[in-house]
């Protein structure tokens, strides 16, 4: 009995301790230089940030989970399909963007109803090649090269059903072959031709570096992070690549002075302060992006734009798809 | 006595949390996630396609799994009770490193060794059909016996205990052939078996290391993959999820019904009065003595030496793309381990978690192991609440956590007092399993004994229970403590912001693509995690009596 008395007390003050405490800017991410950025936002503007650094697809359901009562003031991650399903939820602040003056980049992929934020840009996907694997003269250069029986079982990619920026790379391969239909078609070669899907680019590249494949279909930022480690890889940028944003979201249910903190954040994030920060914090993987702030320029490593062809899937089109298409690649690709 | 705040206990834990989080099947728009009322289109869809499939896949993984296990465990239980196989210690030892060792580290060590460009390749001794056979479900299933056949071996041990030598030696006299003597200790070791089969059909339905390293590379779905992709990618679908894990406890209780149906019958052959004469052991000699010595030596190598050694080597490795070789090796993965100073709060914050959350799963673990090794009802309840827990991913139950404690009545959500509840929650399937086999074995005349002469509760308890178990429960904690420094789901979910567990610190590197570091923060993590167990033992075993240590590791209680 005075255990459970004990129990519901502490309860009890528990909870009543954190509703006095005073609420600090809390930040839901899954970047990795998130840490570097949230202290030196602190440090430059003295409002208490907290941080939950988690993947993708965890932070998704952790914000889904709260719904009736989040606890999240600021969502950033990779991907704007997402974003744009937290949006059409009614659970991101709209209407507003940070006044920055955007380049190329950065205008392809600011929403049109100010739903989230756009800080930086990857590729959704690249060709990353093991040149042990793969001789210099055989390296493939386009999409339709992936067909050729000579790289039979030797590609790999991500399962866009479980990698969050994948899904991107999927839409963006269907509307450049032509649609729905045709993409499908399109992956269903791919698989005829012995194409392994792993979880996350993190694992495709291991087995890459492992020579179990030897070209690995991954995020720009991790190619470019492989060239850094001196790995023996070469990276080819077939046309067109897809425009993968990383976004920042506001949630509409924080109190307007949290609000007002959130957007600080996001206009610190797009400063050249926080750019230098963001371009230093995670050198091997997330640093390696192309900035949407005109004037700005990316880490000396990260191949220059000139010379790819890229394009952007719109969310409004492609968001909606994204449960039927993951579906049908996990019950037709996958396995 | 004891059995009201207990419930209320595993009510707060496990059953509010878990039904908070079962009940979206039903009701999709419960938690305001999605809209509508009652509804069955969860499990329409959790009953087609992919999510059937991966349901039928993870059947058979059990059924396989558990079978496996239970005949690993069976010859690994009578070498160390029956006989005087030299390396019983070494037994003991391999069955805890495997209850310690995550899953997906065993599956990735294989990985390595057998995958294109993996170990043996490189050494030129790639063997295609071996390959083929592991990246399917053979490889699925060896993995998930290797890991989890500790739990029959800890079922079974204490039951070769309770048949004593007096029945052995009866049949004898009887003039009873060998194949009969062993169709009667068979049949006398059956609940145990049945039971070991239960547990581990549980923890491998409910295993999410495999599955997404072996199983979903290998294109073969498992149930808690499905879950993964209902609760984790976008478009989510809690729902299905929810589902999905209703009809992973129905099968666990298949399995709770099959060993009550087995129990039922063995009373019959009750024989457990706790003053059996040990049997004599049987000395190994010739042939059996090399087999067994060859089957412990393979079994070591293929559950614990291979991954281990793939782990190790990684950490050590300059290039991953250049393959092993001793231009390709170096220390400086290690060297920045030293400079990982962001490191040792988020190991500090866990490791004071795992002291405080290890120690309240034990004692409530203890209190539901002496309740489980009751009959009837509740007992009966309790075990499917704690093997259907099992069976599910630890995902849903941290979900599960969000849904019921994230609300005005109950705002404990984002606390690291919450966290620390999940933990608890988390380790009590597992724990309590472990302490059941020598919590029935302490003799129940010694607690009669002991009421006769009017020692209370707490008295039964300091002067019985703890001297006579202080080892096992000493592994118990131990158990439970270094499996909550290493959690990555409920951490994840529920850590308060700004408090980085262990676990969501390691997973960064990862993350990061930094394999050869992040390999030699676990390699540390692991190494820091042993010493501190190594010593705790050493204080326990140097501060108690010496009386007190009559009963070893669980697997030879009593």
């Amino acid at each position: 009995m005075k255990l459970r008395v004990t129990f519901f007390m502490s309860i009890l003050v528990l909870g009543l301790a954190n509703a006095m405490a005073a609420k600090p800017l809390v930040v839901y991410s899954a970047q990795g230089y998130d840490q570097a950025v949230v202290d030196a936002f602190q440090k430059a503007t003295g409002i208490p940030t907290k941080l939950a650094d988690l993947s993708t697809g965890p932070l998704v359901a952790k914000v889904e989970a709260e719904k009736q009562n989040p606890q999240w003031d600021i969502a950033w991650f990779d991907g704007a399909e997402a974003m744009r399903s937290l949006a059409d939820q009614g659970m991101l602040l709209t209407g507003w963007e940070p006044n920055v003056q955007w380049n190329g980049l950065g205008k392809a992929v600011v929403p049109a109803d100010g739903a989230y934020v756009p800080v930086d840009v990857t590729f959704a996907g690249i060709i990353v090649v093991n040149t042990k694997v793969i001789a210099a003269d055989q390296v493939p250069t386009s999409w339709a090269d992936l067909l050729n029986p000579r790289y039979k079982g030797l590609i790999g990619m991500n399962n866009p059903a479980i990698s969050g920026p994948t899904y991107p790379l999927v839409a963006g391969l269907m509307k450049s072959e032509g649609g729905e239909t045709s993409g499908k078609a399109f992956f269903q070669k791919l698989k005829a031709n012995g194409l392994h899907t792993y979880d996350t680019n993190g694992v495709t590249l291991k087995a890459l570096y492992n020579g179990a494949i030897g070209i690995a279909i991954v995020q720009s930022s991790a190619g470019i992070g492989a060239t850094i480690k001196k790995e023996p890889v070469k990276l080819v940028y077939p046309d067109p690549v897809s425009l993968l944003p990383g976004d920042i979201g506001i949630s509409a249910k924080a109190d307007p002075e949290v609000q007002a903190e959130a957007k600080r954040f996001v206009e610190y994030v797009l400063s050249p302060a926080g750019q230098k920060v963001m371009l230093q914090g995670d050198a091997g993987g997330d640093s390696n992006y192309y900035p949407v702030i005109a004037g700005m320029s990316a880490n000396a490593p990260v191949t220059a734009l000139q010379g790819i062809s890229y394009q952007q899937v719109d969310p409004t089109v492609w968001g909606p798809k994204e449960g039927e298409v993951n579906t049908w690649f996990t019950n037709n690709v996958v396995h | 006595m004891a059995g009201l705040p207990l419930a209320a206990l595993i009510g707060l834990l496990l059953v509010f949390p878990l039904a908070s989080f079962l009940l979206v099947a039903f009701w999709p728009g419960l938690f305001g996630q999605g809209s509508g009322g009652f509804s069955l289109g969860a499990f329409r869809q959790a009953l087609t396609g992919y999510a059937v499939q991966a349901l039928g896949d993870s059947l058979v993984t059990g059924v396989a799994t558990g079978a496996l296990a239970v005949a690993t465990g069976l010859f690994l239980s009578w070498l160390t009770q029956r006989t005087t196989f030299a390396a019983r210690r070494a037994i003991d030892v391999l069955v805890w490193l495997l209850l310690l060792a995550p899953s997906y580290l065993l599956a990735i060590g294989w990985q390595m060794l057998l995958q294109r460009g993996g170990l043996l390749w490189q050494s030129g001794l790639d063997i295609g059909w071996l390959r083929d056979a592991f990246f399917g479900p053979v490889g699925v299933i060896v993995v998930l016996a290797t890991k989890h056949f500790s739990f029959a071996y800890l079922a079974i041990a204490p039951s070769w205990r309770g048949i004593g030598g007096e029945l052995e030696d009866a049949a004898r006299v009887h003039g009873m052939g060998t194949r009969r003597r062993a169709a009667l200790i068979s049949r006398l070791l059956l609940p145990a078996l049945v039971a070991g089969f239960a547990v581990v059909f549980a923890e491998s339905i409910g295993d999410f290391g495999v599955a997404a390293t072996l199983g979903a590379t290998a294109n073969f779905p498992l149930a808690t993959y499905a879950i993964y992709q209902a609760l984790y990618s976008n478009p989510l679908n809690f729902p299905l999820a929810a589902a999905s894990s209703w009809l992973l406890i129905a099968l666990t209780a298949v399995a709770v019904l099959l060993q009550a149906r087995v129990n039922a019958r063995a009373e019959r052959y009750a024989v457990l009065t706790g003053r059996n004469r040990m049997a004599r052991r049987v000395r190994l000699e010739g042939g059996t003595r090399v087999l067994a010595w060859v089957g412990v030596s393979v079994l070591a190598m293929v559950s614990l030496g291979v991954p281990v050694l793939a782990t190790v080597a990684t950490s050590f490795t300059k290039v991953l793309g250049n393959g092993l070789g001793a231009a390709n090796l170096t220390l400086a993965n290690y060297d920045e381990v030293l400079h990982a100073h962001s490191m040792i709060t988020p190991f500090l914050y866990s490791g004071g978690l795992a002291v405080a959350a290890g120690t309240i799963a034990v004692v409530l673990s203890l209190a539901l192991a002496s309740l489980l090794g009751r009959k009837g009802g509740l007992a009966r309840a309790i075990d499917l609440l704690l093997l259907g827990t099992m069976a599910m991913p630890g995902l849903v139950l941290a979900a599960g956590y969000i849904f019921a404690y994230n609300q005005s009545f109950a705002p404990l959500y984002g606390t690291s007092f919450l966290l620390g509840m999940a933990y608890v929650g988390g380790a009590l399937p597992s724990i309590s399993r472990v302490l059941l086999g020598p919590v029935t074995q302490v003799n129940r005349n010694l607690h009669e004994a002991a009421r006769v002469h009017s020692v209370g509760g707490l008295g039964r308890l300091r002067h019985v229970t703890i001297p006579l178990l202080v080892l096992p429960l000493l592994y118990a904690w131990l158990l439970a403590a270094s499996g909550i420094m290493f959690e990555l789901p409920a951490s994840e979910l529920l850590y308060p912001p700004g408090q980085q567990p262990l676990a969501v610190a390691l997973i960064w590197h990862v993350q990061n693509f930094d394999f050869g570091l992040s390999t030699a923060l676990e390699v540390s993590a692991v190494f820091v995690v042993t010493g501190a167990v190594l010593l705790v033992r050493g204080l326990v075993l140097g501060l108690t009596p010496k009386g007190w240590r009559l009963a070893e590791a669980p697997s030879a209680g009593g």
